[in-house]
């Protein structure tokens, strides 16, 4: 680090945010807008992440990065395409259809209203809100980790005791959806 | 380091949310729309992991929101998808904008 | 003691490849369109062949001047964890010299020679894959510590996959072949097994390091703690790391529980496999236990016993194997397990110079071959050697540079001086007990029986391949173009001025490059001095093979040559037959009864379907799996069906009660008030009719309708839109909560 100059160092590194932030934009973009469904996954998989750089860079949790990317990027997309491949050819595909929305304007009106709600709420909230604290007694991630371990299981405790029932009846609930119907077999 | 500010990380998950909005809005493939809720879940763990950090150094419950979101996301992509192949077996197709039987 | 003058671009040599490899792929189709990017390799692999000279030549040189230099390193921290960093960089040392410049060699001209021979099937994936796969081995034999070879192994089993798989969209596959894409993830998992082994023994073996305060991945900083004896292991555990270590290289180099996968390995294109055979993966393996053979040296002999015993069965039975065989790559492929048989045999009877001496002579005569066979196959369209005959003419180079490949392989070319050394190695080896040394002499009787059995079946296919007349008319059989033959000939001539060189080498000692190679590289060790008598007895068995393969197979002058279906045998008919041709009809006629016996057809049979080790690894995963199955079915039936079942006759107990109850109490009262409410119902009804229906009903549904008619028209069934309402009600509910909370003062 010493070869560089402090200065063109904070330049580079202001240079790859942008180039994290547009990866990350683009491709979520990118994974609305192209044609075959496959690559929207492909796309999807390119946002997640970069949504997991910005975790270990700007959110400095290597944590959130790991499980990001092992649950997301790796299993959630491989449901997508599993279940891609199994409905069939003309899934892979959106069909150019005329919409059918109520009014498809009144959306990108409600999201540019909450575009500005959201850019005047920005504007109002005081500057010491959002500058960044000062890193340097932050406790290692390690400790960081282990009391979130322990919040899991007393603070959080009932939040994880339904988060697991959740995730029981989804299972259960998918087994059931995709299950055959008895006459099938 | 160079110190950004949380707001430009709001803004960043707001673009995402917007973007995933409008592609679920947008789209007519079933899938497609799945994959925009994951985007906009994620804008929301940006949020959440952020302000984790700069509110409170010790403050772990956003990183617990994120866990949690991401559960939860586990969890809904795989019902949705199991709908989504439940409705193709039944339709044949798994275009949104078919199925209209809720149509009053 | 100076520094090299060349050793830093040693580090060049692996990297241009890699980034050649990359090249290649995304502008293979724009650059030299006719070859498919075909000068991305020429160059990569060029630039990588010459730097190679340039920096092992000089390596070598100052060994031959000085007799030891200092190895030199170059590293670069990778990864720290704690106190252990893991390095990458080039090691350069005796070894990784003299194995580099035959990779470097091979590989250049198989990308030379692909030019011509893929011209018509290739791609810039086959391309950037053969760079990658040159580039890994490049990079493994340079490898300064266990993690980084590590690294390149897998790298050059991915691209073996990849490889060996290319043809995975082929349709029709000849029969008794293996499909591309099926062999390719046979080649993967096989050697995944050895893999794993390998891995667990570099764990093992940092483990103990670690336990003396010293973790290291690094061979010399591991070979100079076991030579101060700073590092105490347990016996046992020592031997087990050592097998487990030599377990990696039974994967890679195709060793007996593990060969499998080798032959199938010839579905992909005969450039891979000669890379493939004589450069890269197989030659992998014998190199780790060579660059790790410290690790041997110190754990007790028994773990070397075992490595030679497994050299011994793996080059009989793979020898015996080959004898059978009618595909002119499986012969070839057979004999390079046999081969490196050989070379473990070498390194399990303490010779590991003369194995490395073995790798280099075996990967030019076997590229050699290969590159002919390939040749050949261009030549004739064919595989089958039934198919082929009367080449000889048609392709005035390819016979003249088989015929110094099958004489090399057979033990007369430079094939000779390495194999007679790890003969006579295993004749002088000195082992622990008795049955220590009878089991290397079982070893040893293996070696010799398969430097006959090598000469018998080179020549066998070299006799029905070139001489007499062709038997498949029809094909035009043509000569391969330069780009072809001119690598041929480059390795037959490197082949032979090798073997003039060795031969200088048995008269003036001093010259002998085996002599310098165990000086080298087991400066401990002292070089045995040829042994004349051996030397000549295995000259013998190999002219004896030879002149059997002539007595059986050789068809003279006018001969025809037929392969009648069904049956095990072949016909040759002779117009006139002189008094060699009646020699050879006797012998044929004995062949012909001993293959027609029944041990004989029995025998012919296990040797075709490879001693049944695929079909035994298949009936065992099948039997596993079968089992699985139906214990699993049996817990299905027997445990939950009766838990179901159990439940559903309590159910069904259950609701016999509370019908009975139903029938006789429920019912009475239900009567009675029946009874009672249908007096009141009848006052009701004129109410009802006369004010409620008509008054209050209709007029309110009335209302309800129209509301709902204009209301409905939200109601559109479309996600989207519901999508856009729950948007509008949180907008509606963020505009609240942002007034409620007091952001915005009203």
């Amino acid at each position: 680090m010493a070869l560089i100059p402090t200065e063109l160092f904070q330049t580079l590194e202001l240079f790859f945010f942008f180039i994290l932030i547009g990866y990350t934009i683009g491709s979520a973009f990118l994974a609305v807008t192209v044609k075959s469904v496959y690559h929207a996954v492909l796309w999807l998989v390119f946002t997640l992440l970069g949504v997991a750089m910005i975790f270990l860079l700007y959110a400095e949790s290597s944590l959130l990065l790991v499980i990001q990317m092992i649950v997301y990027a790796g299993g959630i997309t491989v449901l997508f395409v599993f279940a891609i491949s199994l409905s069939g050819k003309e899934a892979m595909f959106e069909e150019q259809k005329d919409l059918k929305l109520l009014d498809w304007r009144l959306s990108f009106a409600g999201s540019f209203i909450l575009l500005l709600i959201a850019l005047y709420v920005l504007s109002r909230v005081s500057s010491i809100f959002w500058q960044k604290p000062d890193l340097t007694n932050k406790p290692s991630e390690i400790d960081l980790i282990r009391d979130m371990a322990k919040m899991l299981f007393t603070v959080h405790g009932g939040t994880i005791l339904v988060l697991g029932f959740l995730l029981l009846a989804a299972m259960l609930g998918s087994v059931y959806l995709v299950k055959k119907e008895v006459e099938d077999i | 380091m160079t110190d950004l500010d949380a707001w430009v990380f709001v803004g960043i998950a707001l673009i995402l949310f917007l973007i995933g909005f409008a592609g679920f809005i947008k789209s007519q493939s079933a899938v497609r729309m799945l994959i925009s809720i994951e985007i906009m879940i994620n804008s929301a763990n940006i949020n959440f992991a952020i302000f984790a950090l700069y509110n409170d150094l010790t403050f772990v419950t956003g990183h617990v929101g994120v866990i949690i979101s991401i559960a939860l996301a586990a969890a809904e992509a795989a019902v949705g998808l199991g709908i989504i192949l439940s409705i193709f077996r039944t339709h044949g197709t798994i275009d949104a904008t078919d199925f209209v039987k809720l149509k009053g | 003691m100076s520094e090299l003058v060349f050793g830093g671009f040693a580090y060049l040599i692996p990297i241009i490849p890699i980034i050649f490899a990359f090249i290649t792929i995304f502008f293979g189709k724009f650059v030299d369109k006719k070859a498919h990017g075909n000068i991305f390799a020429l160059i990569a692999l060029g630039v990588s062949f010459i730097l190679t000279i340039i920096v092992s030549g000089e390596v070598l040189l100052r060994l031959f001047a000085e007799e030891h230099i200092e190895e030199s390193l170059i590293l670069m921290e990778w990864i720290r964890i704690g106190d252990v960093s893991l390095d990458f960089g080039i090691l350069l040392d005796p070894l990784s010299a003299v194995v580099s410049l035959m990779v470097a060699l091979v590989s250049f001209l198989v990308a030379i020679y692909s030019r011509s021979y893929m011209a018509h099937d290739g791609s810039p994936r086959y391309y950037a894959e053969i760079n990658l796969f040159a580039a890994a081995m490049l990079g493994l034999v340079f490898s300064p510590n266990m993690i980084q070879l590590f690294l390149f192994w897998e790298i050059m089993g991915v691209c073996s996959y990849l490889l060996i798989g290319y043809f995975y969209d082929k349709d029709v596959v000849p029969e008794g072949q293996p499909h591309p894409a099926s062999a390719a993830k046979k080649a993967f998992l096989t050697t995944k097994v050895g893999d794993v082994f390998l891995f667990v023994g570099i764990i093992l073996l940092y483990l103990e390091t670690l336990a003396v305060n010293h973790p290291t991945f690094d061979f010399l900083e591991i070979r100079h703690m076991l030579e101060a004896g700073t590092l105490n292991i347990d016996p046992m555990l020592f031997i087990m790391i050592a097998l487990l270590i030599f377990g990696g290289a039974i994967g890679k180099s195709a060793q007996f529980p593990l060969h499998v996968w080798l032959p199938d390995a010839m579905a992909g294109p005969t450039t891979v496999s000669c890379l493939i055979h004589s450069a890269t993966m197989v030659k992998a393996g014998i190199f780790l236990v060579a660059r790790s053979y410290f690790v041997f040296e110190y754990a007790s002999k028994e773990a070397l016993l075992v490595v030679a015993l497994i050299g011994g069965i793996t080059a009989i039975l793979s020898g015996t194997i080959a004898l059978v065989k009618t595909d002119i790559k499986g012969i070839l492929a057979y004999s390079t397990i046999s081969q490196l048989g050989y070379m473990t045999i070498g390194l399990g009877v303490g010779g590991m110079a003369v194995a490395v001496f073995h790798i280099i002579n075996h990967g030019i005569f076997k590229a050699l071959l290969f590159l002919s066979a390939g040749s050949v196959i261009h030549g004739s369209g064919s595989q089958d050697i039934r198919e082929m005959g009367g080449l000889q003419e048609k392709m005035p180079h390819t016979w003249k540079v088989m015929l110094i490949g099958s004489l090399s392989l057979a033990g007369i070319g430079n094939g000779f001086f390495s194999k007679d050394a790890i003969i006579l190695h295993a004749l002088h080896y000195s082992g622990l007990s008795t049955l220590h040394e009878q089991l290397i002499a079982l070893v040893w009787l293996s070696s010799i029986i398969t430097a006959f059995l090598t000469a018998f079946y080179i020549f066998r296919l070299w006799f029905v391949v070139f001489p007499g007349t062709n038997r498949l008319p029809g094909h035009h059989v043509h000569e391969s173009d330069h780009w072809m033959t001119i690598p041929l000939w480059i390795l037959a001539i490197v082949s032979l001025v090798l073997a003039g060189y060795f031969t200088i080498g048995l008269f003036l000692p001093d010259l002998s490059f085996e002599h310098h190679l165990v000086h080298w590289l087991q400066p401990h060790e002292h070089a045995l001095d040829f042994d004349w008598i051996v030397g000549i007895s295995s000259i013998v068995l190999a002219v004896l093979g030879i002149l059997l393969a002539y007595l059986i197979y050789y068809p003279r002058a006018d001969a025809k040559v037929s392969f009648p279906k069904g049956e095990p045998s072949f016909n040759i008919e002779v117009a006139d037959p002189d008094s060699i041709a009646v020699l050879q009809g006797g012998f044929r006629s004995i062949t012909r009864k001993i293959k027609s016996t029944i041990l004989g057809r029995g025998i012919q049979r296990i040797l075709e379907k490879g001693y049944y080790i695929d079909d035994l690894y298949l009936a065992l995963v099948y039997f596993v799996d079968a089992k699985y199955c139906a214990a699993m079915n049996w817990i299905e039936q027997n445990v939950f069906d009766g838990a179901v079942r159990l439940v559903g006759w309590g159910g069904y107990e259950l609701c016999g009660l509370s019908k009975w109850c139903d029938d006789h109490v429920v019912d009475g009262l239900v009567r009675l008030t029946a009874r009672a409410s249908l007096a009141l119902c009848s006052l009701a009804k004129t109410t009802d009719e006369r004010v409620i229906d008509h008054g209050i009903i209709r007029n309110s549904a009335k209302g309800v309708m129209k509301t709902g008619g204009y209301l409905r028209r939200i109601q559109t069934g479309v996600v989207e839109n519901y999508a856009l309402y729950t948007l509008l009600g949180a907008i509606f509910l963020i505009v609240v909560a942002i007034i409620v909370a007091g952001v915005v003062p009203l």
